[in-house]
C-alpha cells in the first residue's frame, strides 16, 4: 500500500503546477509589443510590425534589457529592410553594433552583423556583405551559433555577385552541409538555388536544374512562394542556357502565374500581399 | 415354563461400554468446541471499539482488523445509524495498549489495491489505550476506481494540453522536424555546459579547501553574481595575500562557466523561438499558440525544458539578402 501512496503521490507532485512567476508589467508590455511587431510581420504588414517592434525597443530600452533589445532592433531592420528603408535598416542594427557600453549576448552581436551583411548584399554591395558575414562567421565559429548556414549563404551569395562563382559554389556547397546537419530546411534551400546560380554562371547548366529542382521542392514544402518564384525563375535561366526552350517556357509561365497571383492579392483579391522579389 | 433370557455373551457390560463410548464422544464434541472457541479467541478477553462511517461498502462483519499488519481483532458487528453505519471492532485486550486514544481506523487492501480488504489500524502517537466503547476516527482509503479516477482527474488536463501542442506541431509538420532537430542539437550540446559546471564545482572545492571559510562563503558569493565575487576577490586577497591569485583564477573559471551557461540558455531561447513561428499563422494562431505554449510550460514534464524568451524574434533568413525588398 504504502509505495501505491508514494507513486501517487510522486505522481501528483510531478503534475501539480509552480506558482506563476509574477511578470512586471514593463515584461508583460514589452512581450506584447514584440509578440504584436511578430504577428503582424508574419502577416506582411510591415509598416505597422515596425511600430510593434518600435514600442518594444522603446520599451526594453526603458527597463535596461540588453537582450530584448538586441531582439527588437534585428527585427525593426528586418521589417525596415521590407519596407525599402535601408538606412532605417541600417541605423536600428547601429543601435546593437554601435553601443560599445552596453553588453549584448554575444548571439545577438552574430546576428546584428549578418543583418548587416544581407542588408549590404541586398544593396549591391558585395564587399562589404563578404566583410561582414566574415566577420559574423568568424564570431558564429567561435560560439558556435546557429547561423553558420546562413551565414555561408550570405557569403556564397556575395562572392557570386562579386564574380567568383567557383568560390561561391564552394561556399554554396558548405552552407548545404552545414544546414542539413541541423536540419534547417529554409537554409538548406537557399544553398541548393546559390549552387544552382554559381553553377549556372559556370556553365554546367545540368547540374544547376538538378539543385535548383531540389530546392524548388523543399521550398514548395515550406510553401514560401517568395522562393518558389525565385526557384522558377533560375531553372527557367538554366534551362534556357542548356538549350532547353521548351523546359524553359514551361518554368516562366509557372513563374508568371505565381506573380500574377501574387499581383491579385496585393490588390486584394486574394489574400494579403506576397512579398516577392529576386 | 419358560426358559430365563440370557443376554449374549458378547454383550456384557454393554451399558458400560455405551456409556463410556457417549463420554469420549462428548469429550471429543468439547475439545473440539473449545479448540473452535480457542481459534476463534473465545476464552481471550476482547474490548470493543467502534467508528462511523459514511459509506461501509466494502466493510463486513468479520473483516479482520489489523495493527502494523498484524491481526489484532476482526469486525464484530455493523449497524445502521443516523449518520452512517457504526461499525463495532473487536480488538484483542492484550494489543490495546498499543492504541491510544486518538488513533484512526482506515480501509485498506493489503496488496496495493487489488488485494484482501481490512481495517488498518493507524495508532496515535502517544497517549492512554484506547478503552471499551471508544469511537475513533474512521478514513476511507480510495478504492482502485477511485485512485484512477484521481489519476485521471489529474492528467487529463495534461495530456490534453500536450495533445493541443502536438497537434499544432503536427499541421506544421513540414516545421516538427526542424524544431525537433534543433532542440536535438541544443540538448547534444548540454553535455559540455554540465562538464564546465563539474569543473567549476570541483575548482570551486579546492579553493574551498584551500582557502577555508572565508574562500567559501565568496565562491558562494561569485555564484550568485559576478560583481559581488569580484569585490569578494579583494576582500580575500586583503586577507590571504597568498591564496588571492588562486581565488582569482577560481573566480575566472566560474565566470567562464558563467558565459557559457548563459550562451547555452541564449540558443535554447533561439531554439523556443523558432518553435513559434510553427505554430504561429497571424494574429489568431499567434493567440492560441501562446496560450498552449503557456499551457505546455506548466504541465510536468514540460516545465522544466522551457524557458521564457526574451521576446519575438523573426528569423534571419538569407533569402532577404537576394536584393531589393520592394514590398511594402
Amino acid at each position: 500500500m504504502k509505495p501505491l501512496r508514494v507513486a501517487i503521490l510522486v505522481v501528483l507532485g510531478g503534475c501539480a503546477a509552480p506558482p506563476q512567476p509574477v511578470v512586471a508589467p514593463a515584461q508583460e508590455r514589452l512581450a506584447d509589443a514584440g509578440a504584436r511587431g511578430a504577428a503582424l510581420a508574419r502577416a506582411s504588414d510591415n509598416a505597422a510590425a515596425a511600430l510593434g517592434f518600435q514600442e518594444a525597443l522603446r520599451i526594453a530600452r526603458t527597463i535596461e534589457d540588453a537582450d530584448a533589445i538586441a531582439v527588437h532592433a534585428i527585427n525593426l531592420s528586418i521589417v525596415y529592410q521590407r519596407l525599402g528603408h535601408y538606412a532605417a535598416a541600417r541605423s536600428a542594427l547601429g543601435v546593437v553594433l554601435d553601443d560599445e557600453r552596453r553588453r549584448f549576448p554575444e548571439t545577438r552581436l552574430v546576428q546584428a552583423r549578418l543583418r548587416q551583411a544581407i542588408l549590404d548584399l541586398a544593396q549591391g554591395d558585395a564587399p562589404a556583405a563578404a566583410r561582414h558575414a566574415g566577420t559574423a562567421r568568424e564570431q558564429c565559429e567561435r560560439i558556435g551559433c546557429e547561423h553558420a548556414a546562413a551565414i555561408l549563404n550570405v557569403q556564397a551569395a556575395a562572392a557570386l555577385q562579386g564574380g567568383d562563382a567557383q568560390q561561391s559554389l564552394t561556399l554554396s556547397l558548405a552552407a548545404e552541409s552545414a544546414a542539413r546537419r541541423r536540419d534547417e530546411r529554409a537554409e538548406t534551400a537557399n544553398a541548393l538555388r546559390n549552387a544552382g546560380r554559381a553553377r549556372a554562371a559556370l556553365g554546367d547548366a545540368g547540374s544547376a536544374i538538378a539543385a535548383l529542382e531540389q530546392a524548388l521542392e523543399i521550398d514548395r514544402a515550406l510553401a514560401d512562394p517568395r522562393k518558389i518564384l525565385a526557384d522558377l525563375e533560375e531553372l527557367a535561366h538554366a534551362s534556357s542556357l542548356r538549350g532547353d526552350a521548351e523546359a524553359a517556357r514551361h518554368y516562366a509561365e509557372r513563374a508568371r502565374v505565381i506573380r500574377q497571383a501574387a499581383g491579385e492579392g496585393a490588390t486584394g483579391v486574394g489574400e494579403s500581399a506576397v512579398p516577392l522579389r529576386r | 415354563m419358560s426358559p430365563a433370557f440370557t443376554p449374549p455373551v458378547r454383550f456384557s457390560r454393554l451399558v458400560l461400554k455405551v456409556n463410556a463410548f457417549l463420554l469420549v464422544a462428548l469429550l471429543l464434541v468439547a475439545a473440539f468446541l473449545g479448540l473452535v472457541a480457542h481459534k476463534q479467541g473465545w476464552f481471550v478477553h476482547q474490548t470493543t471499539i467502534h467508528f462511523l462511517t459514511p459509506n461501509a461498502l466494502g466493510i463486513n462483519e468479520g473483516m479482520p482488523v489489523k495493527l502494523y499488519g498484524l491481526t489484532v481483532g476482526s469486525v464484530r458487528r455493523m449497524d445502521l445509524t443516523l449518520g452512517g453505519v457504526d461499525v463495532q471492532l473487536s480488538i484483542l485486550s492484550d494489543h490495546l495498549w498499543r492504541m491510544p486514544k486518538g488513533s484512526q481506523a482506515k480501509f485498506a487492501r493489503e496488496a496495493s489495491v487489488v488485494g484482501a480488504s481490512s481495517i488498518e489500524i493507524i495508532p496515535a502517537k502517544s497517549g492512554p489505550p484506547l478503552a471499551e466503547g471508544d469511537l475513533i476516527a474512521f478514513e476511507r482509503s480510495r478504492s482502485l476506481a477511485g485512485v484512477i479516477e484521481e489519476i485521471r482527474r489529474q492528467t487529463v488536463p495534461a495530456f490534453n494540453e500536450l495533445k493541443q501542442v502536438l497537434s499544432h506541431l503536427n499541421r506544421s509538420s513540414e516545421d516538427v522536424s526542424v524544431v525537433l532537430a534543433a532542440l536535438r542539437a541544443e540538448a547534444e550540446r548540454l553535455p559540455a555546459t554540465h562538464l564546465a559546471l563539474q569543473e567549476l564545482l570541483k575548482e570551486g572545492a579546492r579553493t574551498t579547501d584551500v582557502v577555508g571559510r572565508e574562500a567559501s562563503a565568496t565562491l558562494a558569493a561569485a555564484r550568485r553574481a559576478s560583481e559581488s565575487a569580484e569585490r569578494a576577490t579583494d576582500r580575500v586577497g586583503e586577507a590571504v595575500p597568498e591564496l588571492a591569485g588562486r581565488l582569482g583564477r577560481t573566480l575566472e573559471s566560474i565566470d567562464a562557466a558563467a558565459t557559457e551557461l548563459r550562451r547555452t540558455s541564449e540558443q535554447a531561447q533561439d531554439v523556443l523561438k523558432r518553435t513559434q513561428p510553427v505554430v504561429e499563422r497571424g494574429e489568431s494562431a499567434l493567440k492560441e499558440a501562446s496560450e498552449v505554449m503557456g499551457a505546455a510550460k506548466r504541465v510536468w514534464p514540460l516545465s522544466d525544458a522551457f524557458t521564457q524568451p526574451a521576446g519575438a524574434m523573426l528569423a534571419i533568413d538569407s533569402f532577404e539578402a537576394n536584393g531589393d525588398a520592394g514590398h511594402k
